[in-house]
């Protein structure tokens, strides 16, 4: 399934809205898609036909890809899936995790196969404002590609990484990006080449199958290459093509590719940009991404994210992340997790629910995964009892006033070795350039070796009783109510 | 009439050559197409000190608007492989210079 097959889904379900009406590039779209990620709730993907100076054929945009579901923010990976929307959670992480875990070898087709080399510009001929790159939020230092990847391959291994930083066009043939040290492709690119003084070809592609952006995002292993990942995720193998001016590969179906080099010790400003955090993450410092060709699809369609509170269109990329830290937390013996998610829409927080009756020490879990590289997003960490449903936020951030008891709360760290994305402003800002600076929590809600015991819940589910709630949900489409009977179980 | 951005530390980093109506290069943000470009050009703390001044608005490290107003008149557009322009290192406290007016 590539971007346009996944439409063509979405048109299927109702869910495509196109606008044919004359749209700029610069802020308009990116506001019509917040405000439809703020209030659509997940049912909708935006289609931007007609965008000034790109019409007819010249590039389309695409907003609100992810935007979710409040109560199910893993509707439309389902639906990419090949799953319901509204498959329960419980139904669907196991199964999303089961597919991560196998990896399936793509395949390499030719140029003549490959959608992506519709058309080719190489050297001079190449000018990225030929493509309707968004101009995202006000204070943002150029335009942003924010649901692609940066695929580089390891010198040494021949490992490919393809992972999602955000990335600024600075001119007609130049980049920057957010190339934070510790995460896999900028970890290869300063010690591998960088050190060694070499040039490192990069390749970028926005588009291709949807789920590419969720595995882009989540926690693979160091070594393992996300093509497989995908390959496993979609239940077949990748088509990649090969790229036109270095050996990298690329999605054959991607409606955009960039491809070009990192000199060793090329420095420009990047940033500012308004974050997935919901503040603007101030001016960076990146290495110069040198563009050497693009190739796309013909009118291509440029995806994106406005990223930003409320609500973050992005969030459901967090689900991959969570698949990450499950299996390493039970690779290491932590027993008993039961749900875990990170709580809306900071994606800084996260929440894990245990089961009482197989878990061991909860803080021994939150050390763990506070010690995860992937959990440089995160600051704050809630552990809870399996009752509270840690799907919804509001009963999490309940559950931390309620039973996070003040006397045994958690663990607070911090000090320079604690290592947090740069994109949280609580810390230093000259400190969290060079990834220092960090503070991290963990909340035990849980009541597991507590000297009290929790008292029976008072709500839908646990204060009545099976028969009561049986009949109330059998007449409750008769009493005229619009919202759905929704009987959550956690 | 056009609209640039420009960081308040590569003000500070240029202020003398400024207030002394010296030409400076620098990277500004056009907000009209939405790109940064390396500009040979004069920037003043009002637009009658310029022949053709355009608006500059000046960003904190932050990304903040910073409340004043310069102006900027484009001379040229450079190739930024021809100049030499490093990035100002990232800090956390603001620099100081006169505003503008």
């Amino acid at each position: 399934m590539d971007q346009r097959d996944y439409l063509d889904v979405l048109d299927e379900y109702g869910m495509l809205i196109r606008i044919d009406k004359e749209v700029d590039w610069n802020l308009e779209a990116a506001a019509i898609s917040a405000m439809l990620a703020r209030v659509g709730n997940g049912n909708y993907v935006v289609l931007f036909e007609n965008i000034k100076g790109y019409y007819p054929d010249k590039g389309r945009l695409v907003g609100c890809m992810y935007a979710p579901n409040r109560r199910k923010v893993w509707n439309k990976i389902a639906i990419s899936m090949g799953m319901a929307p509204d498959v329960p959670y419980a139904e669907f992480m196991p199964e999303f995790s089961k597919r991560l875990r196998r990896l399936i070898k793509p395949m390499e087709v030719s140029a003549k196969e490959a959608p992506c080399k519709e058309i080719i510009k190489v050297g001079k001929e190449v000018n990225l404002l030929d493509l309707p790159i968004p101009f995202l939020h006000e204070t943002d230092g150029g335009r942003y590609l924010t649901l692609h990847a940066i695929a580089n391959q390891d010198p040494d291994t021949g490992w490919i990484n393809s992972g999602t930083y955000r990335w600024m066009v600075k001119g007609p043939r130049r980049g920057a990006g957010l190339w934070v040290m510790g995460q896999h492709g900028p970890t290869i690119y300063y010690t591998k080449y960088e050190q060694r003084g070499n040039t490192m070809p990069f390749v970028i592609y926005n588009g291709g199958d949807p789920l590419g952006f969720i595995v882009a995002t989540s926690s693979v292993p160091t070594g393992v290459c996300e093509y497989d990942a995908l390959g496993g995720l979609r239940g077949e193998p990748i088509r990649l093509v090969r790229a036109e001016t270095n050996n990298l590969l690329v999605p054959a179906d991607a409606e955009v590719v960039i491809e070009g080099e990192i000199r060793p010790g090329e420095r420009t400003d990047e940033g500012p940009f308004g974050e997935y955090t919901g503040y603007t993450h101030g001016r960076n410092i990146s290495p110069l991404f040198r563009v050497n060709c693009i190739t796309y699809r013909k009118n291509p369609i440029i995806s994106f994210v406005t990223e930003g509170l409320k609500w973050a269109e992005d969030f459901p990329a967090t689900l991959g992340m969570c698949h990450g830290y499950r299996e390493y937390a039970e690779s290491v013996g932590v027993k008993g997790i039961k749900s875990f998610l990170f709580n809306m829409d900071t994606c800084t927080m996260m929440s894990f629910g245990f089961d009482p009756e197989k878990a061991n020490d909860p803080m021994r879990l939150g050390r763990l995964i506070m010690g995860h590289k992937a959990m440089i997003n995160v600051n704050t960490l809630g552990l809870h009892d399996p009752d509270v449903d840690v799907i919804d936020s509001r009963d999490t951030l309940e559950d931390f006033g309620l039973a996070c008891d003040p006397r045994v709360m958690g663990e607070f760290t911090t000090d320079d070795d604690v290592y947090l994305t740069p994109l949280t402003f609580i810390s230093d800002a000259e400190n969290r350039s060079k990834g220092t600076d960090g503070a991290k929590n963990t909340w035990d809600c849980t009541s597991k070796f507590k000297r009290w015991k929790k008292p029976p819940r008072a709500s839908f589910d646990k204060a009545y009783p099976a028969e009561i709630r049986k009949r109330v949900e059998d007449s409750w489409p008769e009493l005229g109510f619009d919202e759905p009977f929704d009987d959550k179980i956690p | 009439m056009s609209e640039y951005t420009i960081f308040e530390v590569y003000i500070a980093q240029n202020y003398n050559e400024i207030m002394a109506g010296k030409e400076v290069i620098c990277e500004v943000l056009s907000r009209e197409e939405g790109v940064t470009k390396v500009v040979k050009a004069r920037i003043a703390g009002t637009e009658d000190e310029l022949q053709n001044g355009e608006k500059l608005l000046v960003k904190r490290e932050s990304g903040e608007w910073k409340d004043e107003e310069w102006f900027i008149e484009v001379i040229e557009e450079l190739d930024p492989d021809d100049v030499d322009l490093p990035s100002a290192p990232i800090s956390a406290t603001p620099p100081i210079y006169g505003a503008g007016k």
